[in-house]
């Protein structure tokens, strides 16, 4: 199967004319939106998801996680029935092959906008597979992992990582690994809220916790707490350093009076968590839930974050660079239009490339807007549309290989989407 | 009155009402936004988007099941965004914090954006969510967990008014 989708010529012009603004020098011939079409198989394409009994189906997943391995292979995972079904192809847009069942005994698996299954990648080709299980009260759960060290084909019995294992929320995992080899799991965890509660005692939100592997996923360390009063229902962003080499935390935090703004923190080279800095001063007061987490990445000297604000002050997506150096923020911007409701960003970098892209509605159709800068965030090109679709859609995100741009976009009920966005 | 029980009957034959768990949960379409704001301008009512993904949103129902005491509140509508599979869960929900007499809907899937945007085309998807109509066709947003004195305040207004 070739997941690249069909695209009229109006979207694949706007990414074409993307391309060549981004990459002004290059031959905009070889920039490419596949045209080409296939259509996921199943016994009945009119109605996947509605049939008792069906097969599990891509299509009827809730939300779909795209990851690229280093030689440019896309891997796919997705939920269905209590398991974690793990697609890839050898290159990015090619037939994506027969879904291998990651955890063989069924488990609740939060799955769904904020949530869903992360892919990562370790060295000779093993790959590793974070979740949430849910368990049976509600804004409780596990953080779960497994790894393959055949590609895919199997994986180990799943373990898990919080080493507090009371019935409380450890949820919205990120998983990256470090140029070391090592894997790095941050996640929001109530055991301390749990503790205060017991105590008598206020506690407000949840706590960022982080636990590592170094010997390639077979174990985890004791967990680590981040940081106290975490937003509590927003994904959590990382990234790797290209210096150092090692993880960077994006998340929503809880600040003085229930402020909403973002935290980051870095693993130092001395292997010691850094002081939490303040990446945004929104200064968003609210008893809400916002649904919306932050998109993280990094280049060279900066990172680069996206995140949602909903204040009097702020309203809608913003990207902040910061400087890698000292932490010090250098820039902080809209992006895209709150009142096209633009949301749920996804930033990533190419050296020193930086690209985001949002989702937007218009009352009719929902789109996603891709914006690009060619000199680490310093300049950006206007944005251009990207896809469209009429109807409710996942999130959208960003894939880059380091030398391609992709969108991955799931539209429930539809075939898998791949965009390519460069040559 | 008796426009509002005419529209009332209207939405149970338009969208037909759920038996057990969440008893007398209605569909909510992307035509009941209009129906209700139409229905609110009669009569002074709130409306509250909640959901079971959103810790708030107990919290505040659990406060709203407080002020009432088991006791109706006309006016007060209560719509889940977490799609009728979840229907067992929410109407369980509800009970729990004794506010599975008020009037309640249910979204037929989870929220999407399609039909958050026919809700109201500002809202980015923060919950709780709720929309105070007041006298004079006011109608006021308020994102975020409401405070018990608030709530009681609102409820007591809106008890005022039915006695009327």
């Amino acid at each position: 199967m070739n997941v690249f989708c069909h695209f009229n010529y109006r979207t694949g012009l706007l990414a074409l004319v993307l391309f060549a603004l981004v990459d002004g020098g290059h031959s905009v011939r070889a920039a490419a939106v596949d045209h080409s079409h296939h259509q996921h198989t199943t016994s009945d394409p009119a109605a996947p998801c509605t049939a008792q009994g069906e097969l599990p189906d891509l299509r009827c997943a809730k939300s779909v996680t795209a990851a690229l391995d280093g030689e440019g292979g896309l891997w796919v995972a997705w939920v269905s029935g209590g398991h974690i079904y793990l697609q890839s192809s050898p290159k990015a847009g090619s037939e994506l092959s027969r879904a291998v069942v990651v955890n063989r005994q069924p488990e609740r698996i939060s799955a769904g906008n904020e949530h869903r299954p992360k892919i990562a990648f370790g060295r000779d080709g093993r790959i590793y597979i974070a979740w949430t299980e849910k368990l049976a009260k509600r804004f409780s759960g596990h953080i779960r992992f497994a790894w393959s060290d055949d590609r895919g084909a199997s994986f180990s019995t799943p373990l898990t990582v919080n080493d507090h294992l009371e019935v409380t929320s450890h949820r919205f995992e990120s998983m990256v690994v470090d140029a070391r080899g090592h894997i790095h799991l941050t996640w929001l965890d109530k055991r301390d809220r749990l503790a205060a509660e017991i105590r008598g005692e206020e506690y407000r939100g949840a706590a960022l916790y982080h636990a590592v592997s170094t010997d390639n996923g077979v174990s985890f360390s004791v967990n680590k707490k981040l940081a106290d009063n975490s937003c509590e229902c927003c994904r959590i962003a990382m990234a790797i350093d290209p210096q150092s080499g090692l993880p960077l935390v994006v998340w929503r935090h809880i600040y003085g009076d229930n402020i909403r703004d973002h935290g980051l923190v870095r693993l130092n080279e001395n292997g010691e968590w850094g002081e939490q800095q303040r990446l945004s001063y929104s200064q968003w007061q609210t008893s809400s839930c916002p649904h919306h987490g932050p998109s993280l990445a990094a280049s060279s000297e900066a990172y680069h974050a996206v995140w949602f604000a909903n204040g009097a002050e702020q309203s809608g997506l913003f990207y902040s660079r910061v400087d890698r150096n000292s932490l010090r923020r250098l820039d902080e911007r809209p992006v895209g239009s709150a009142v096209s409701l633009s949301s749920h960003p996804s930033v990533v970098t190419m050296g020193e490339r930086v690209y985001i892209a949002w989702l937007s509605y218009d009352g009719k159709e929902s789109h996603v807007l891709i914006q690009a800068s060619p000199d680490g965030g310093e300049s950006w090109q206007a944005p251009a549309t990207l896809a469209s679709h009429a109807g409710g859609t996942d999130y959208p995100f960003l894939l880059s290989d380091g030398e391609r741009l992709y969108l991955s976009w799931h539209r429930a009920g539809e075939p898998y989407q791949l965009v390519r966005v460069t040559k | 009155m008796t426009l509002y029980r005419s529209l009332v009957v209207m939405l149970l034959l338009s969208t037909g009402a759920y038996a057990g768990q969440g008893e007398g949960a209605r569909l909510f379409t992307a035509a009941t936004p209009a129906l209700l704001d139409e229905r609110c301008q009669q009569e002074e009512c709130m409306v509250i988007y909640w959901s079971l993904d959103c810790p708030p949103c107990h919290s505040e129902l659990k406060t709203l099941g407080d002020v009432l005491k088991g006791r109706e509140a006309p006016g007060m509508v209560l719509v889940s965004v977490d799609g009728r599979a979840q229907l067992a869960e929410i109407g369980e929900t509800l009970s729990r914090y004794r506010v599975a007499q008020l009037e309640s809907w249910i979204t037929p899937s989870p929220l999407d954006l399609p039909l958050r945007y026919a809700i109201d085309p500002k809202w980015f998807g923060e919950l709780p969510n709720s929309y105070l109509y007041t006298a004079g066709s006011r109608k006021v947003r308020i994102v975020g967990e409401i405070e018990a004195s608030r709530l009681q305040m609102i409820v007591s207004r809106f008890a005022r008014q039915a006695k009327n």
